[in-house]
């Protein structure tokens, strides 16, 4: 039985850690946007965040690198903070129809992991999201997605700067996408 | 291959009453009508499936549809653009499963079944090949009478490509007819091309509903207040309070098409939203607008329209630059692809800023469009209660009301708040509903007048 590696239990233990604070962040975050306080949830991203939701189509095995529109091309979101911020003004415009009545939503976030460490303050974080909603009397969407998400450490807090979310549709079935990811 | 004009077909006398603006609820429920539509409208009809750009070299492809029948539209050797129906001739496999890329042949994915692509050795959509054509046929299998199926006829309009299931449909440039004067503002503004990546959504909805807000400027301070209260938090723009009236006017033309259009209120000018950051400006039209060729070619009064938007009949929506068909899956269920068109001569900034902001508003996620998703799935949930399918809908606003200014070419209303569009609209549907070919079709139609 190999001898216990002293220097690489402390590694690992710091990487699990590191993980653990991250996804706590992120199921903070997801718990703000299904209790629907959104100005809360503004606070976990940072002034400067780019939040992308890219398209999605079939393409074969060989062309799967062509499959989502890239950055710059178009997209379901692509906002800047101030532009995600309008659009918690037009939930809470009292017109805003689509959401009034306000869906019910349940986020479920998992398979958190660091994949890139920029510094002990910068880190490039993946999940898994998989957003239930159910409307009105009997409307329910069930979306999934991969996310990518820039985390930077700002004032003791871990944020958000960049959110990339590869949606698992094509075909969007709904009666909209007025839902954030 | 296509099926026969039906003898008799369901009754739809009564459903449309263009004067008094009644429209049955029955025309969005009815099995029958919709079968109806099919042959009538959708087989019949020039439907657009696509824009050129889309497929600029030899064997690009993208798959579309013509309502519910998957369309692969692609590039041969020669240039030429073809339809060819996305189903496999041996056991109707779709021989294509993939939005769009470049081919040489479709194999289907059952027998290998092969269709030539690019048109090389036999004409574009030829079975080229199936696997033990000797040894399990006998050596009598006939490969030229098992191609794939075409689209009888597709037709181009500026880069914009139709399809019509009918031989005899007029040439597309005759059926687009006055619309075009709309279409070439839309076309004449930059060198366009279609953007990456059409959005594909699909709605618990009938395809009129789509078609008929096309015309509806009144829902706009309704249904789309929320946008512009937050679009107005980020360009310091005002919202216009509801009900208030804007100048503008309606073009109706033949075979249903329609079009509104709003222009610069006297005392703003004709450059109001250069000099005032009127609220839909965006970079795209920022751009034209300084291009004095551009300028110039418009000439004063199209200069003077800050937005407008039309319906090509039956399911084409185009506002600005932004470009959505409305397919048919059956009466409740509507599938759009929507792609925006922007200038590749702008500088880079300015194509990215203008794609920006057409596909903020407009999409499932759109600031304007989550609403409009929403209307038209409410519309089609209400109009199937049972209890009231006798109670017609109300399209009366500016019924008998309004004069067409017919000096004009193309003809056109002064006003913009008004349901003219819609009814002619509807008028078109009841006229190729009611006729059993092109012949009947086209004899009905007439330059609008008079009072509508």
């Amino acid at each position: 039985m190999p001898a216990l590696d002293v220097a690489a239990g402390d590694a690992l233990q710091q990487r699990l850690q590191l993980q653990l604070v991250l996804a706590d962040v992120l199921v903070t975050e997801a718990a703000a946007l299904d209790s629907r306080e959104f100005r809360n949830w503004l606070a976990f991203f940072t002034a400067d965040l780019l939040y992308w939701v890219p398209i999605r189509s079939t393409r074969s095995a060989s062309d799967r690198d062509k499959e989502f529109t890239k950055y710059g091309e178009p997209a379901f979101y692509d906002e800047t903070f101030r532009e995600l911020e309008a659009r918690i003004v037009k939930l809470e415009s009292g017109w805003s129809w689509s959401e009034d009545p306000p869906s019910r939503t349940r986020r479920f976030v998992s398979n958190v992991r660091v994949i890139e460490t920029h510094s002990d303050r910068d880190v490039t974080v993946e999940s898994n999201l998989l957003l239930y909603r159910s409307r009105l009397d009997a409307d329910t969407d069930i979306w999934t997605a991969r996310r990518v998400d820039r985390m930077r450490l700002e004032d003791d807090r871990w944020k958000i700067a960049r959110r990339s979310v590869f949606l698992d549709t094509t075909v969007l079935v709904a009666s909209n996408l007025g839902v954030f990811f | 291959m296509i099926a026969p004009p039906r003898e008799a077909g369901p009754n739809i006398e009564n459903a449309v009453d263009v004067h008094r603006g009644l429209v049955s609820r029955r025309i969005f429920t009815d099995r029958e009508i919709y079968d109806q539509e099919q042959e009538r409208i959708f087989r019949r009809c020039w439907i657009f499936m696509g824009h050129e750009t889309e497929i600029p070299k030899t064997g690009d492809y993208i798959t579309t549809r013509i309502a519910d029948t998957s369309v692969i539209m692609c590039r041969t050797l020669s240039g030429e653009v073809k339809g060819l129906v996305n189903s496999c001739r041996h056991r109707g496999n779709t021989v294509c499963r993939t939005d769009a890329g470049n081919l040489k042949t479709f194999t289907c994915s059952y027998h290998g079944w092969a269709y030539d692509l690019q048109g090389k050795r036999v004409a574009s959509g030829g079975l080229i090949n199936v696997p033990g054509a000797n040894a399990f046929y006998n050596g009598k299998f006939n490969l030229e009478d098992w191609g794939l199926v075409p689209v009888p006829r597709v037709e181009s309009y500026r880069g914009l490509v139709f399809g019509s299931f009918d031989p005899e449909a007029p040439p597309l440039e005759t059926y687009l007819g006055d619309i075009r004067w709309a279409l070439d503002m839309t076309l004449d503004r930059g060198d366009l091309v279609a953007a990456p990546g059409p959005l594909r959504w699909r709605q618990k909805t009938n395809w009129k509903f789509a078609a008929d807000n096309c015309g509806d400027m009144a829902h706009v301070q309704v249904t789309h207040r929320s946008a512009f209260i937050s679009m107005s938090k980020l360009n310091g723009t005002k919202v216009a309070p509801v009900g208030t009236a804007q100048p503008g006017f309606t073009l109706l033309t033949e075979y249903g098409h329609m079009g509104n259009f709003q222009t610069a209120s006297v005392e703003d000018g004709p450059n109001a939203d250069r000099s005032k950051g009127f609220k839909y400006a965006n970079a795209g039209a920022e751009y034209w607008r300084n291009r004095p060729e551009i300028v110039a070619a418009q000439g004063a009064f199209k200069n003077s329209v800050l937005r407008f938007n039309m319906h090509i009949f039956p399911n084409l929506f185009i506002i600005d630059r932004v470009l959505m068909v409305r397919n048919p899956l059956g009466p409740s269920d509507t599938e759009q692809r929507i792609f925006g068109l922007y200038d590749r001569s702008a500088p880079e900034e300015v194509q990215r800023q203008e794609l920006r902001s057409m596909y903020r508003k407009f999409g499932p996620a759109g600031l304007l469009e989550q609403e409009d998703g929403e209307n038209f799935v409410e519309s089609t949930r209400g109009v199937n209660f049972e209890t009231i399918a006798d109670k017609d809908l109300n399209y009366e606003m500016g019924a008998g009301a309004e004069v067409v200014d017919d000096g004009q070419s193309p003809p056109r209303i002064p006003t913009m708040f008004n349901e003219h569009g819609q009814r002619w609209f509807y008028q078109a549907w009841a006229q190729a509903m009611e006729s059993p070919s092109w012949d009947a079709f086209n004899a009905r139609q007439a330059r609008a007048a008079g009072t509508f």
